[in-house]
């Protein structure tokens, strides 16, 4: 089944969460590791500094920023341990290449540009190694560009003993090639690493969602079939009584009693017809052949016809007072059966789930241009109306919502009490509102009589 | 309907569909000629049970609060409605459904959709079998291995 392959972009968001995870524990590792290591040196530092106080000035100033990395390590530990991923790893990163970069200037404008120093470059390394394991992508480039700057910085600034200056001089090109191309080297491999990661991370996670979803899809079948065998043997059982006791007895009973079965037979006939077309409903809007070329449609219009449609019979519904406000110019982009459909569906549920006597609000109005649901709901920037469903009735468990526009979802209180259904109502309503462009949710505390809010946007005229 | 030399017997029938209590109603009245009484949830049926002592009843499973299952032990358990002869009349077509039916000590387990006059048979059946039948029978049941337990579906 096509549904069962294709993997939601937010699906996959928790592949970046694997990620997040892996960054967060080695950092959670390494940071106080290195934070220990470089306290040692700074404490070292601290007493070279006191027994012989040096001449030059700058070392101070690389003294503080030994202090500060020690501290940045102190933070990264500190965020990983709160979950604080891109802090965490930052500071780590910032941190390493800052104590590498103090430690490699101070001896390279003390000392000169002595073997030290050239074998130091396998350290530079080491901080992009390392920025690659925690970071980003953006994060390796970055600490690669600062390691390869400070290089060259190096080869031009750093004191040159007069010993080494020829040797130098003579491998100058030599010595910048071979330090930027390692760096390179060490960041392209770890990119590859991460990339190469992602693809099997984002190959299993694909397996996996695909398998749960067969497996969801599965028991949602499963209920769906007693569901409908439930649904199905009521009214055939009317039909069929009704039929066979007004064939055996019905000239000698009285004619309004009569009717009453003609009536009940005829019901369980529009029953079985209703069961069977949402079945059938489903089954093409999940396969996509249903088609429809957009219009405008006036909600007004569509919101009459449905409440013509609605059944009688639900919710006592001569009982009820509904509340209508919909906006002058409420026209939507859509088609008008879809629409109408929709709407039947959620007033129907919302005179089913409410009491008697409670009232139900309908609203249709323009979403203000500054909503923020318009952007995260990822439907495009297009002016959208939004129609409210509401009522004040049992509500639905918070933690039954994520399921409750699924296929065959029936809420378990449901299938413990008289109220009818099959599960496909409120699948046929996602569906429809998606190939209107629209989007469909509900909002509700799913404390009894707080009721809930069916919202659905689709494009504005 | 009423006879001259007999009072009809009385029905009661338990079930939370609507149509179906408009229907089976229909049927015992018209074809068995039987009093119906009905309630349309198990707690109900139970009151009832007690205003009209019924010469049968008919219960249906699924059911908001006091479900068909639990109906039928509530009145094992009493010894007033020890013996009063039960049928399930459900939707639940699963063999441990009907097991679980049949364990819990009711005359007959129909699965819906079942004919009027089939019906009408059924509680004829059941009403025929003798208290004394049925104690025995339930004492049979009560000694089998874990037959009592509950239904999977329930």
């Amino acid at each position: 089944m096509s549904e069962v392959a294709f993997v939601a972009p937010i699906e996959r968001e928790i592949y970046r969460d694997y990620d997040r995870q892996r960054r967060l524990r080695l950092t959670e590792r390494v940071a106080p590791v290195f934070g220990v290591l470089l306290g040692i040196l700074f404490v070292a530092a601290t007493v070279f500094l006191l027994v012989r106080p040096p001449t030059q000035q700058f070392l101070y100033l690389g003294y503080e920023m030994l202090g500060v990395c020690v501290t940045l390590f102190g933070v990264g530990t500190f965020a990983a341990r709160r979950q604080q991923v891109n802090l965490a790893a930052g500071s780590v990163a910032v941190a390493s290449s800052l104590a590498i970069i103090t430690v490699y200037a101070a001896w390279a404008l003390t000392q000169g540009l002595d073997p030290f120093i050239l074998t130091g470059f396998a350290s530079f390394d080491l901080a992009i190694v390392l920025v690659g394991i925690l970071g980003e992508a953006w994060m390796v480039i970055a600490a690669t560009l600062l390691m390869n700057i400070f290089t060259i910085f190096l080869l031009f600034f750093a004191l040159r003993p007069a010993g080494l200056d020829d040797l130098v001089r003579g491998q100058f090109p030599l010595l910048l090639t071979q330090g930027a191309l390692q760096e390179w080297g060490f960041a392209v491999l770890l990119l590859s690493v991460a990339r190469a990661y992602q693809q099997t991370l984002r190959e299993l996670g694909d397996i996996r969602i695909a398998f749960e979803r067969a497996q969801k899809l599965d028991d949602l079948k499963n209920q769906f079939i007693t569901s409908v065998n439930h649904e199905l043997r009521n009214p055939i059982m009317a039909l069929q009584g009704c039929v066979e006791i007004l064939h055996v007895a019905g000239e000698a009973m009285p004619p309004q009693e009569r009717e009453v079965l003609f009536q009940q037979a005829r019901r369980a006939g529009d029953d079985l017809v209703e069961l069977l077309s949402s079945i059938l409903d489903a089954r093409r809007l999940d396969q996509g052949a249903d088609q429809f070329t957009p219009e405008v449609v006036s909600v007004r219009a569509v919101l009459e016809s449905a409440l013509g449609l609605l059944d009688p019979r639900e919710g006592q519904m001569v009982e009820r007072e509904l509340h209508i406000q919909v906006a002058e110019d409420a026209r939507i982009w859509g088609d008008p059966v879809r629409l109408r459909q929709i709407l039947v569906n959620l007033l129907s549920n919302a005179l089913k789930y409410s009491p008697p006597g409670t009232a139900i609000e309908f609203t249709a109005l323009p979403v203000p241009e500054s909503d923020p649901r318009r952007r995260t709901r990822g439907v495009n920037s297009r002016p959208q109306l939004e129609i409210i469903v509401r009522d004040h009735g049992l509500g639905i468990p918070p933690d039954q919502i994520p399921l409750l526009f699924n296929r065959f979802t029936r809420l378990p209180r449901d299938l413990a009490s008289k109220v009818t259904g099959n599960g496909l109502g409120l699948h046929l309503c996602k569906l429809f509102a998606q190939s209107m462009d629209g989007t469909i949710w509900v909002e509700s505390t799913g404390i009894e009589g707080d009721g809930s809010a069916f919202h659905l946007r689709l494009p504005r005229i | 309907m009423t006879s001259a030399e007999e009072q009809p017997r009385t029905i009661l029938i338990v079930d939370d569909n609507e149509q179906l209590l408009i229907t089976v109603s229909a049927a015992l009245r018209h074809l068995g000629h039987y009093r119906v009484v009905m309630a349309d949830n198990g707690v109900d049926g139970l009151e009832r049970y007690y205003e009209c002592h019924p010469a049968c009843m008919v219960i249906d499973v699924r059911m908001p609060g006091l479900d068909g299952y639990q109906l039928v032990r509530a009145l094992r358990g009493d010894p007033d409605s020890a013996t009063t002869p039960l049928i399930i009349l459900t939707a639940m077509a699963q063999d441990h459904d009907r097991f679980a039916g049949l364990a819990a000590g009711v005359d007959q387990y129909l699965l819906k959709p079942v004919k009027p006059l089939d019906l009408v048979a059924a509680i004829q059946q059941a009403i025929a079998v003798s208290d004394a039948e049925r104690t025995e029978r339930l004492r049979t049941l009560a000694e089998a291995p874990d037959a009592a337990t509950e239904g999977g579906a329930a």
